[in-house]
């Protein structure tokens, strides 16, 4: 699969790494829910795993321009994000899918599609070849010309992956997208990850662990608004050691056992290598 | 009462009922003002229907299956629900009586109240809770044309008075019939079939 | 790909539902609050009038597409796009108004079947006023817009169409409470016709257009700002247009509703057949000429042999000029108030109508008072025409005036009078009292034709 690349994004090259965060805070409501962070992401297929609260939505949103960082600094693209007023020209390089993916119910799959890449400023004359494509990878074709609302569970998260990777992003954030996806279309998804992963830097949040030992390139594991662990899924599998930890698979336990000793060091201030 | 509080929140009762309340001050402050008596009588007409438009939004839940799979027998939880916020919009136009001269007579305002209301818990059933209010704002819009003072009830043949019986006096026995028969057959579809989705 | 936007958002937004039901809506009340419309003008001013229910339910609409982001909870996806919100509401803002737009003439394409004379005089001065009011409806839907977006409830829309409707049905009492009519009455989105009723042959100046425009364009204009701006700050910007509207508006605003309204000379101008003998209308009424040619012409072939000299060409006028003056000796003047009413006449009808009085319009100084009514004057004009045409007055079917009227024993017996006199002395009767009516002179006209006969 060819992907347009502009001049603009050619030439944007400079930069270190595609996402980089030194000391992030970023606030929840009143709770900070990242608090602290210290992270580099480059191209590739990156699995981000942390329990419940751990402020995985919030960095997620966060480096989605959806919130703004409270303290530290967020670099996306080579662009600070803190406190910029003008994030026209990132935004259009950015693919999201919300936790919560919100949609118009009366648009078909395809105007729907259509709409947002028009949102994301893509030129008239690429847009219905991209809108088919990006309708074609997560195999929504045949329901292109349906309306939202008569798609189940698992087409809306299709249809919303769809929406991200319109405009071939060079960030890609997909907050839970395997939720409600049968065992198939997993596997598609998974084999659609590691073909973005070749040129886009491509954060996936997931509880799903094996999604992650599958698909990604790369593996970061927060808790409590913190960086625990960073490394290659093979290093995630064998962080368990001689630990059982709890888990059906080598990833889940080294998941686990991971976790449980970061948090007995709690205490104390730990980044993981 | 716990469980009763969390239903009435759950049906964006607060709301409503702010809305309501809103109504019934606006009502009294234009009392205070208005002395003309035909336009108090239309006045009292459109808090009414404001009062009862507002009830559309609380006649769903936020889920539609998780209201339908819950064990709770619904019909006449739906029919308590409409009957007993309908007595609450009249009590509250009612009381505006209690700091002022009355807009329009009780009676009135449960006739409309009543009706307006059977309207709205049919409007939920057919057309679904949000968009409720359609129905009894656009039958009132349509009458209002001979509503004094913009213009007069037509007092024959009946299905004309059936037709106006927002705007009649309050002794047309047909109107009374009218605005009883729509509270009723909202209330029991509604009951019976719930909001559209 | 602006315009691809805007058809998916007409095809998939509530614009093109609630434009039908507002036009349903608008068309049902045109046709059941009236008797058909007798002119075009008068659909129009009423269409305008009604606004008062149409201009509501487009404000809810709006406010029920405003608060769509927020019932679809897409705005944190809305959030990381880069299109500026200005330019993303641009194309539902477009789609909505046409919606409006095409509410507002859906309607009054509809309610035209409603009218008695579709080809009848179109005067221009409709064009603004039709404008004006679909320039309402399309501030009232972008008005909602932006009240749904800053108030993104399921309350608003409802609750929008009850206080819109509210508003607009108490204010005026408020506004009117030390000046009958003031020119204020203008700044809202309905109309009130003329008051002394004369829909049809009056317009609106066009200092009341121009200043009407100017402040419909501003609420128009601080819907749409209020609805695409995203910053508080520039919120407040957004309400400048409505103060500069109200500020150039306010004082441009004609001081009374009676100065706004105007006469359309147009409507009273009088159009002829290109053939003679002429007859000729005045242009409101235009539609009726292939009717009257018939009669008219009869009317002047039975003066000419019953009566002459005959008049020449027939004028038919509008009935609110009464005349004092003299009357041109060579037209055969008549007043048609008989065409508004909705009656069908037969070209019996038309010719008995048109001989009344010997052809001469009834003269104002003539009329009586409540206290003694003009009997015996208009028996006296019924005469002249039944004994013009050799007829009965019991066949004759005259409506207003006429043989059923009270005037109607009086004038038979007249009549018979008159037919016992000698044929000389009948015409030399009938002569004398054309002349006396040419001029308006004073003078017991059934005393002039009956005289010593009684």
């Amino acid at each position: 699969m060819v992907r347009a690349v502009s001049a603009a994004e050619t030439a944007a090259t400079t930069y270190a790494s595609a996402i980089h965060a030194e000391g992030l805070r970023v606030r929840a409501g009143r709770r900070m829910a990242v608090d602290g962070l210290d992270l580099s992401m480059d191209t590739g297929v990156h699995g981000l795993l942390g329990p419940n609260g751990a402020g995985k939505t919030t960095l997620v949103r966060s480096i989605a321009t959806v919130l703004r960082p409270a303290g530290g600094t967020l670099t996306v693209l080579g662009e600070k994000v803190n406190g910029r007023i003008d994030l026209r020209g990132l935004r259009r390089q950015i693919g999201y899918l919300p936790q919560e993916f919100g949609f118009y119910r009366r648009f078909t799959v395809r105007e729907f599609i259509e709409y947002i890449s028009w949102l994301k400023e893509m030129p008239a004359a690429e847009t219905p070849g991209a809108v088919q494509r990006a309708i074609e990878r997560v195999g929504l074709a045949d329901r292109a010309d349906h309306r939202m609302k008569t798609l189940s569970g698992g087409m809306v998260r299709r249809a919303g992956i769809a929406q991200a990777i319109v405009n071939d992003p060079r960030i890609l954030l997909l907050d839970e997208p395997t939720a409600g996806l049968d065992p198939d279309q997993r596997m598609q998804f998974r084999a659609l990850l590691r073909q973005l992963g070749t040129d886009t830097c491509v954060l996936v949040s997931t509880h799903l662990v094996e999604d992650v030992a599958a698909a990604c390139t790369d593996v970061v594991l927060i808790d409590n608004g913190r960086l625990v662990f960073q490394g290659v899924p093979a290093d995630l599998a064998a962080a368990a050691g001689e630990d059982a930890g709890a888990g059906d698979s080598a990833a889940e336990r080294g998941y686990s056992a991971i976790l449980r000793r970061h948090r007995e060091t709690a205490s104390s201030p730990e980044t993981a290598s | 009462m716990r469980p009763l509080a969390l239903y009435l929140r759950s049906r964006a009762v607060p709301a409503t009922a702010t809305a309501v309340l809103v109504c019934a001050v606006a009502l009294w402050a234009i009392g205070l003002v208005v002395d003309h008596p035909q336009s108090r009588v239309l006045v009292a007409l459109l808090a009414a229907l404001a009062g009862t438009a507002a009830l559309g939004q609380g006649l769903a839940g936020a889920d539609h299956d998780l209201d339908r799979a819950s064990a709770i027998a619904w019909p006449p939880r739906r029919a308590a629900h409409v009957i007993v916020a309908g007595a609450a919009v009249v009590g509250l136009l009612a009381a505006t009586a209690l700091v002022g001269e009355q807009m329009a007579g009780t009676g009135q305002i449960a006739r409309n109240v009543a009706g307006l209301a059977g309207l709205v818990a049919l409007g939920a059933a057919v057309v679904g809770a949000d968009r409720a209010p359609l129905l009894p704002v656009i039958w009132t819009v349509l009458v209002l044309r001979y509503a004094p003072p913009m213009g007069e009830p037509p007092t024959r043949p009946t299905y004309k008075v059936m037709l106006t019986w927002m705007v009649q006096p309050i002794d047309t026995r047909a109107a009374t019939v009218a605005a009883a028969i729509l509270a009723v057959a909202g209330t029991l579809s509604y009951a019976v079939l719930g909001s559209r989705r | 790909m602006g315009a691809r936007i805007l058809r998916i958002e007409l095809r998939r937004s509530v614009a093109l539902g609630a434009a039908a039901l507002i036009a349903a809506v608008g068309v049902f009340v045109l046709f059941a609050s009236n008797p058909p419309y007798g002119f075009w003008m008068e659909l129009v001013i009423f269409q305008r009038d009604i606004l008062q229910l149409t201009w509501p339910l487009a404000l809810a609409a709006g406010a029920w597409q405003g608060i769509r982001e927020r019932r679809s909870r897409i705005e944190e996806l809305l959030a990381t796009t880069p299109r500026p919100r200005w330019q993303r509401v641009l194309p539902i803002a477009t789609a909505m108004a046409i919606a409006a737009v095409a509410a507002y003439l859906v309607m009054l394409a509809g309610a035209a079947a409603h009218l008695r004379h579709l080809d009848g005089y179109f005067s221009l001065g409709a064009i603004p006023l039709i404008a004006l009011g679909a320039l309402a409806m399309v501030g009232a839907i972008w008005l909602g817009l932006a009240i749904g977006r800053l108030l993104p409830s399921p309350l608003t829309a409802p609750m929008l169409a009850v206080i819109g409707f509210f508003s607009l049905a108490v204010s005026p009492m408020i506004v009117a409470q030390d000046s009958r009519d003031p020119g204020t009455f203008l700044l809202f989105p309905y109309l009130q016709g003329p008051r002394d009723g004369g829909f049809a042959l009056q317009m609106l100046s066009a200092r009341a257009n121009l200043s009407q425009a100017l402040w419909f364009a501003a609420v128009a204009a601080t819907g749409l700002a209020l609805f695409a701006t995203s910053r508080p700050s520039t919120r407040v910007a957004a309400v400048l247009p409505l103060l500069l509207g109200a500020a150039v508006a306010v004082p441009a605003m004609p001081s009374t509703l009676s100065v706004a309204w105007i006469q359309d000379r147009r409507a009273t101008e009088v159009v002829c057949t290109d053939d003679e003998p002429e007859v000729c209308i005045t242009r409101l009424h235009s539609h009726a000429l292939d009717q009257v040619r018939g009669p008219a012409r009869q009317a002047l072939a039975v003066l000419a042999a019953k009566l002459p000299p005959a008049p020449t060409r027939v004028v038919v006028q509008t009935a609110d000029k009464g005349p004092e003056d003299p009357q041109p000796r060579d037209t055969l003047a008549v007043r048609i108030s008989f065409f508004e009413d909705g009656v069908e006449y037969t070209s019996e009808d038309l010719l008995f109508l048109m001989l009344i009085g010997a052809g001469v319009p009834p003269c104002a100084n003539l009329m009586g008072t409540r206290e003694k009514p003009e009997t015996e004057y208009l028996a006296a004009r019924l005469v002249v025409a039944a004994w013009l045409l050799d007829r009965d007055l019991a066949a004759a079917q005259g409506r207003d005036e006429g043989p059923e009227g009270p005037e109607g024993p009086l004038a038979r017996e007249a009549l018979t009078a008159v037919r016992g006199l000698a044929a000389d002395e009948q015409r030399a009767r009938v002569t004398a009292f054309r002349d006396a009516e040419r001029t308006c002179a004073e003078g017991d006209r059934l005393d002039m034709l009956t005289g010593a006969a009684r």
